[in-house]
Order: structure tokens, then C-alpha cells, then sequence
């Protein structure tokens, strides 16, 4: 199967999905046993060695989302059965109780297993994605690009950090439930998710990672790119361009297409050695390996008499400087300073969740709802329980010897006080229990069984679905007690972090890197072309690149005396239009770029070009360039503007947006 | 962008008999070049655990671990432990505590896995914690 086939099919599996992943959530929760069906058609598929392993890479994102949801429903049903244990306990016969039990024990059984499945499909992903991924020419799900702060900056339309979190997905993600953090929060979350969303609304600056290459070099005729970046993605890469459009030709000429795929030598080395190439000791240790990568691609080219060539590109670039990695001495300052301000927003995020928290407490239709009347149910509970355990001690006093007598007493002693404390907070007026003081927190005078009750509904109201469980009238008092601590002495932590953290990344982003790159076309009809460049990336301010470009070009002619030796000078302005937003989507860039070519016996070509990249949807950026060449060729002496568009796409980012979605 | 925020296990608050022998367990498995992360107690303003504490191990992954309370550590009636987790230059953390008891059992109290795509990112994840 050729590569572009190979490749809509994946986009398409992954458009079909997301439809079924959208209807699957308008309709009714699946059952266990739909649940189980539909996880064993897909281990078959992943079983089938007919499956190709695109299709199958894709299938086991689903197969992985499957499990998580049976595992979510697993729970589920373990908890509603230890609930009605709990509840109907006393009610039940010997066998019933056994009954209830032994569901239970299925349940957590079953629980168990796929936990491991999950463990086990996360740890596969990350000792097989690599090998595959570089072992094929062939565009892979595994577009990898390793976490750097800024990273190789100034690389436009590529994979970002998080690209990388889909392939290898942390060997931790056994995730029963999935919620993602926006402004306004959300209904189902636990309460401290929506602290952390209206803190981020308040107080969030956002910046943006202008990441790596990943679109075709420029030797690529079909590229939208026409200055090429000092570093391509640390681990690997894909970038595909398609339809080419002159502004000046009404011709039927058929679409070409360009595809390239680049890797460093560290995803080789980390595949190799079958090493996470996101664990930070090795990411690290091995900092030289990453300054190499390669290109492997093709350019579709149409030939005057209506055929097509596939043209071969094959790319190396090392990066000489490279002052970007966040591990440099030089850069350390910087994680420092954020490690200070990240602390003590820490410290702050934590006093404004206990006075946010024991603001409930003091909510009237709380107290009067649901925390005074279950506290008395509780205590009522704690009575009898103590009341049968004094009766138990007791009778074991009575038959106890002189060595045990005393421990014995003392346990009776213990739960007499206890008994006494209940006792009294059960006549006690429901002005005098579970009041916090002026902070917020417990007065020194709460019994020990307050504390344990405050600890009891904090676990029952404030978790998963808080919002629901507590209501919507004490959820939204909380919400706008939050809001009115946040005022900006609270947030000055939360800005300050987040101003740091800016910082930190201008700091790294903005600086340095030099790397010296050979790109190669070769052709079996007409010039092979050669071109050795030197590309040097710097942050000249905030979400502002400079590129700079100076190559030596050889084009390689089978007619004797034909060949063709030049030098191209490219520069690119890169801009960052606007901030990244909280959906998902890559910012805009503006880039602009003018490029010189001097080539023995032709006259000079000068370029210029504007280019914008737009995202539109997570995953799929839309670039859209018009170019200004004073010769369309070097056969037309004529000035044309050509407007180009095309796709780039992440794959990564592409698959994790569904599956997180 | 949003922190996506995987949970295994979430809870909001533990009473902890420490007399008894009771403790917590905290532990942090990172991903990505460089971790950023820091425990605190809220009340006492006190740093319990970072990225800068070595490592208990670093294959096949890289974990921090920490035992509260330890003898130097100071108990109050309530306080909260609150791990902040930034996204600098890390793209996922797992953030694991267990409660031990005295007898040698242990249970989960949270087990969350938070990843990130955009490096600006933070997230924190407080446990109100009360000791007697």
C-alpha cells in the first residue's frame, strides 16, 4: 500500500471515530458485557496478522480507550456494590451477604485485569512505537517530538511538546476517568479540578512553544516552506504537502505531493536500547545524540509530457550550538527560579483549597441539607458500634488475667469517653458542632469525631462530580467564594508562577542554535540537486524568530557540461499571532521569508514569501503561502506569484485529541 | 492548552492516626527532559518533596518517593499537602499516595496521571490532611 493511501485511511479511521466517539457519548452508558464485545472485536482485529499495522496502531488507541471505559464501569459497579453491602448489610441473610461478596470479588477481579491489560498496552506502545516508527519509510501514528522548553524554537507547523505523550503514553495512564481542565469548569470534575480551572481563568498568561519542522525541507518543490529550521524533531517526524497551484497556469496539471519523514539519532538510540525516550536521565545523558537527524521523503513532480516522477529527498542536519535544552548549565538558573515560585503557588493553591473547603462547612443549606443530619447519622452509627465493643471488652474483662487486665481496662476506658463524647455531641445543639473558625479551619475544641466526619464528606461531596453531588446553589457559593478570594493579593502566586514560566521559556526559546544541513532530490529524469546549508535560529523577543539560511547548491545534469553550481541565501521572520488558547489548537504564525538563488549560467532568482499557518483543528494545521519569484523557472524569464496550501499533521496530537477528548 | 488528567483514584481528604503508626506514601513518576514539581505542606509553609530530591530509581522509570510524616516533620490537627506539577519542560507526571496502616496494609488515596501539551502548563492536586 502506497503511503498516501496509507495514510487517509488512518485520517479517515480517526474522522469516523470521533463521530462514534461524539455519538457514543450522547447515548446511553454501555453495559460491562457491550462493553467486553466490543473490546473482543477489537483484539481480534489487533490479533489479525492480515491487519496492517497503521490500521492496527489505530485500532489499539481504541482498543486502549475501551478498556479504560470498562475499567471506569468496573469501578463503578464495585463501588455500588460495597455501598449496598454497607447499606442493606444487616438486612441480608448468610448466602445473600455471600452473593453481594462474591460479585464484588468478581468485580474487582475483573477490575484488575484490565488495569493490567491497560499497563500492559501502554508499556507495548512504548517498546514498539520507536522500532516501527524508524524502521518504516512510511508515515507513522508514532510522530514523536520530545519535550523541550521552546525547544529547537522557531519551527513553525510541527509536533509539540505533547506530541509524544500519545505513542509512548506514560506507563502510569491506567486512568479510569478523564477530565479536561477549561475555564469555566466543567460539572463533572472533582472540586479540586474546578479550583485549578478558575485560578488558570483568573490568573493564566498564556504563552505558546513554537515547535519543530515537520513540514518538507524546501528543496521539495511542493513544500510550503521555503527556509528550512535548525532542528527537525528530536524523535521523529511526518509532513506531508499536497495540491501545487500557480497563479498563472489554467492548465490540468495533475496534483503533486511531497512527504518526508525525519528522526534523530536518539529515537534510534532509545529504540535500541528499548529505553522510554522521555525518561529524564536518559533524555540527559544522551543530549549530543539529539543533535542529529535525518530526512527521509519524496516530491511528487509532473514531467512536460503529463507523467509523474517521484523525485527521492534525503536530508541530515547536525546542530553545532544548540543552547536550547533545558538541562544546560546556562539555563538551570531558570528551572530554579520557576521551582521557587512554583512552590510557593503550591503553598497558596493549598491554603485557598482548605478555606475553600471548609467554607462548605459553614454554607446553611449544606449544613442543614446533608452535613448536620449525616453527622448525627454517623454518630448514631460510631454509638452502636462502640456500644457493642464496650460490651465485647467487657466480657473479655471479666474472664481476663491480671497481665491483660490493664490493657483491657484501658481500651474500656477509651471507648466509655468515647461513648460519653458521642453522647454529648448527640444532645449538643447544631449551632456548636462542625464549626470552623475565622480561618476556615477546625476550632481546637472538634472532637476526634468531627475531624473524622469533616474528612467523610469532604471524600463524598468534594470528589468526582462534586458539582452534582453538593448542587448546583452550594456549588455555585463555593464557586463565587473562590472568586472572591482570587482577588490580587491571592493570585499574585498564581501570576507570578505564571510570569516565571513565561520567562523560563523566552529565556530558553530565544536562544541560539547552528546547525549545518545536507538535503539531496534525486530524480532518474532530468538534475539530481545537491544543497549543503548552514541554518542559524535565534529569538530576536517574544513569539519573534529569525531564521537565517545560507546553502550551496549543485545540480546535478546527465548532459555533459549541464551542471548547474549556486548559492541560496534564505531568511524567515517568524510571528506568533496570537496566544495559545485553552482548546488544543497551535496558534497562528505569520511567517515571512525572501530567499536569493545565484546559479552558474542562469540570471539570479529572488523569492519572497508570505506564509500562514492556520490550525484548524487539533492536530491538523492549514498552511496557506504566496510566493514572489521575479522567474517561475528557469525556462519562463517571467515573474509569477504562486499561492500554495496544504496539511500539516501531527499524527500525534491528532490521536490523542480523540482519545482524551 | 488543558492539562489532561487521568484518574485512577482521587481523594479529597484522609484522617491519619499517626500515633498509631499510620502514614502516608507519596510517590512521582516523571516523563520529559526536564520535571518540575514540588510538594508542600500548606499550614507549616514547609517543601515535603521535589524534582530536586534524588530519585529512588531512574529505569525503566525515573520515581521520587517520600514517607510522611518522618520524625523531623511537623504535625498539625489539619493541614493540607499540595503537590503543584509544572509542564515546563515535562510532559507527564503520575502521582501516587497511599495511606499505610499500622498492621502493614496499605490503601490507595490517589492515583493520577496529568499530561500536558503546552509547556506554560501547571496543575495542583491538594489532600486535606488531618492527623490525630
Amino acid at each position: 500500500m502506497n503511503t498516501p493511501r496509507a495514510l487517509l485511511i488512518v485520517v479517515l479511521l480517526v474522522l469516523v471515530s470521533s463521530g462514534s466517539l461524539v455519538c457514543a457519548q450522547e447515548s446511553k452508558e454501555p453495559s460491562v458485557a457491550q462493553l467486553k464485545a466490543k473490546i473482543a472485536v477489537l483484539e481480534a482485529t489487533d490479533r489479525d496478522p492480515a491487519t496492517l499495522p497503521e490500521i492496527k496502531e489505530l485500532n489499539r488507541s481504541f482498543l486502549k480507550q475501551r478498556r479504560i471505559q470498562l475499567k471506569a464501569l468496573l469501578q463503578k459497579r464495585a463501588d455500588a456494590l460495597r455501598t449496598y453491602l454497607a447499606n442493606v448489610g444487616p438486612s441480608l441473610n448468610t448466602d445473600e451477604k455471600q452473593l453481594v461478596e462474591e460479585s464484588i470479588r468478581q468485580a474487582e477481579a475483573d477490575l484488575q485485569a484490565v488495569a493490567r491489560e491497560v499497563q500492559a498496552s501502554s508499556a507495548a506502545e512504548i517498546s514498539n512505537a520507536l522500532p516501527t516508527a524508524v524502521a518504516s519509510s512510511q508515515p507513522q501514528l508514532a510522530d514523536l517530538d520530545l519535550v523541550r522548553p521552546g525547544g529547537p524554537a522557531n519551527n513553525a507547523n510541527t509536533t509539540d511538546v505533547a506530541s509524544v505523550e500519545n505513542s509512548t503514553l506514560p506507563n502510569s495512564v491506567t486512568g479510569a476517568t478523564t477530565s479536561t481542565v477549561q475555564p469555566p469548569a466543567s460539572g463533572s470534575t472533582s472540586f479540586n479540578a474546578e479550583l485549578n480551572a478558575l485560578i488558570r481563568a483568573k490568573a493564566r498568561v498564556d504563552q505558546t512553544d513554537n515547535t519543530k519542522q515537520t513540514e518538507t525541507p524546501s528543496i521539495g518543490a511542493n513544500s510550503t516552506s521555503l527556509v528550512d529550521q535548525s532542528s527537525a524533531s528530536d524523535l521523529i517526524g511526518l509532513a506531508t504537502n499536497f495540491a501545487g497551484l500557480s497563479a498563472s497556469s489554467n492548465d490540468n496539471q495533475k496534483e503533486t505531493s511531497s512527504v518526508s519523514v525525519t528522526t534523530s539519532a536518539y529515537a534510534l538510540l532509545a529504540a535500541m536500547n528499548r529505553v522510554d525516550p522521555l525518561n529524564p536521565v536518559f533524555y540527559d545523558n544522551h543530549r549530543a545524540w539529539r543533535n542529529f537527524s535525518v530526512t527521509l521523503g519524496y516530491d511528487d513532480e509532473d514531467q512536460a509530457d503529463g507523467t509523474r516522477q517521484r523525485a527521492k529527498l534525503l536530508g541530515a542536519k547536525f546542530l553545532f550550538i544548540n543552547k536550547r535544552d533545558p538541562n544546560l548549565e546556562r539555563n538551570k538558573k531558570a528551572i530554579d527560579t520557576l521551582t521557587a515560585s512554583l512552590a510557593n503557588a503550591t503553598a497558596s493553591f493549598g491554603n485557598l483549597a482548605i478555606r475553600s473547603r471548609g467554607f462548605v462547612l459553614t454554607l446553611e443549606s449544606v449544613r442543614t441539607s446533608t452535613l448536620l443530619p449525616e453527622f448525627k447519622e454517623f454518630l448514631e452509627q460510631r454509638r452502636t458500634k462502640v456500644e457493642l465493643d464496650l460490651e465485647r471488652e467487657r466480657n473479655k474483662l471479666a474472664s481476663a488475667t491480671t497481665t491483660t487486665r490493664p490493657d483491657l481496662q484501658k481500651r474500656i476506658d477509651t471507648l466509655e469517653a468515647t461513648e460519653t463524647r458521642i453522647d454529648t455531641l448527640l444532645k449538643a445543639s447544631d449551632d456548636t458542632k462542625l464549626v470552623v473558625g475565622s480561618n476556615f479551619l477546625p476550632a481546637s475544641t472538634w472532637t476526634r469525631e468531627e475531624l473524622e466526619y469533616r474528612t467523610i464528606f469532604f471524600n463524598k461531596y468534594l470528589g468526582q462530580n462534586y458539582r452534582d453531588k453538593l448542587g448546583k446553589e452550594a456549588a455555585d457559593a463555593v464557586e463565587k467564594f473562590v472568586d472572591e478570594q482570587l482577588d490580587a493579593g491571592e493570585l499574585i502566586a498564581f501570576r507570578n508562577l505564571d510570569s516565571v514560566g513565561s520567562g523560563a521559556l523566552e529565556y530558553i526559546r530565544r536562544a541560539p542554535q547552528l546547525s549545518v544541513a545536507f538535503f539531496t532530490k534525486q530524480r532518474k529524469i532530468g538534475l539530481n540537486e545537491y544543497l549543503g546549508e548552514a541554518i542559524f535560529d535565534y529569538g530576536l523577543a517574544n513569539r519573534i524568530n529569525l531564521t537565517l539560511n545560507g546553502a550551496y547548491s549543485y545540480k546535478d545534469s546527465k548532459v555533459i557540461g549541464g551542471d548547474q553550481r549556486g548559492f541560496v541565501f534564505g531568511g524567515q521572520l517568524q510571528f506568533q499571532l496570537n496566544r495559545e488558547n485553552l482548546l488544543g489548537k497551535k496558534p497562528f504564525y505569520l511567517n515571512l521569508s525572501t530567499n536569493g538563488n545565484w546559479t552558474s549560467g542562469t540570471d539570479a532568482i529572488y523569492k519572497a514569501q508570505g506564509k500562514i499557518s492556520i490550525p484548524i483543528a487539533d492536530g491538523i494545521d492549514f498552511p496557506v503561502s504566496v510566493t514572489y519569484s521575479n522567474q517561475a523557472d528557469d525556462l519562463l524569464k517571467e515573474s509569477t506569484v504562486k499561492g500554495q496550501f496544504g496539511f500539516s499533521i501531527d499524527t500525534a496530537r491528532l490521536i490523542r485529541a480523540f482519545l482524551f477528548r | 492548552m488543558a492539562v489532561d488528567v487521568q484518574v485512577t483514584k482521587e481523594t479529597v481528604a484522609v484522617f491519619l492516626d499517626v500515633t498509631n503508626g499510620e502514614h502516608l506514601h507519596y510517590r512521582v513518576t516523571v516523563r520529559g527532559a526536564t520535571p518540575v514539581f514540588t510538594l508542600v505542606d500548606s499550614q507549616t509553609n514547609k517543601l515535603l518533596m521535589s524534582h530536586k530530591d534524588t530519585p529512588v530509581a531512574t529505569s525503566p522509570s525515573v520515581t521520587y518517593e517520600r514517607k510522611w510524616p518522618l520524625p523531623a516533620d511537623q504535625t498539625l490537627q489539619v493541614t493540607g499537602h499540595t503537590m503543584g506539577f509544572h509542564f515546563l519542560a515535562a510532559i507527564s507526571y503520575r502521582y501516587e499516595v497511599e495511606r499505610h496502616f499500622e498492621d502493614g496494609t496499605s490503601e490507595v488515596l490517589i492515583d493520577i496521571a496529568y499530561s500536558s501539551k503546552a509547556p506554560e502548563d501547571w496543575y495542583f492536586q491538594d489532600l486535606d490532611v488531618t492527623t490525630v
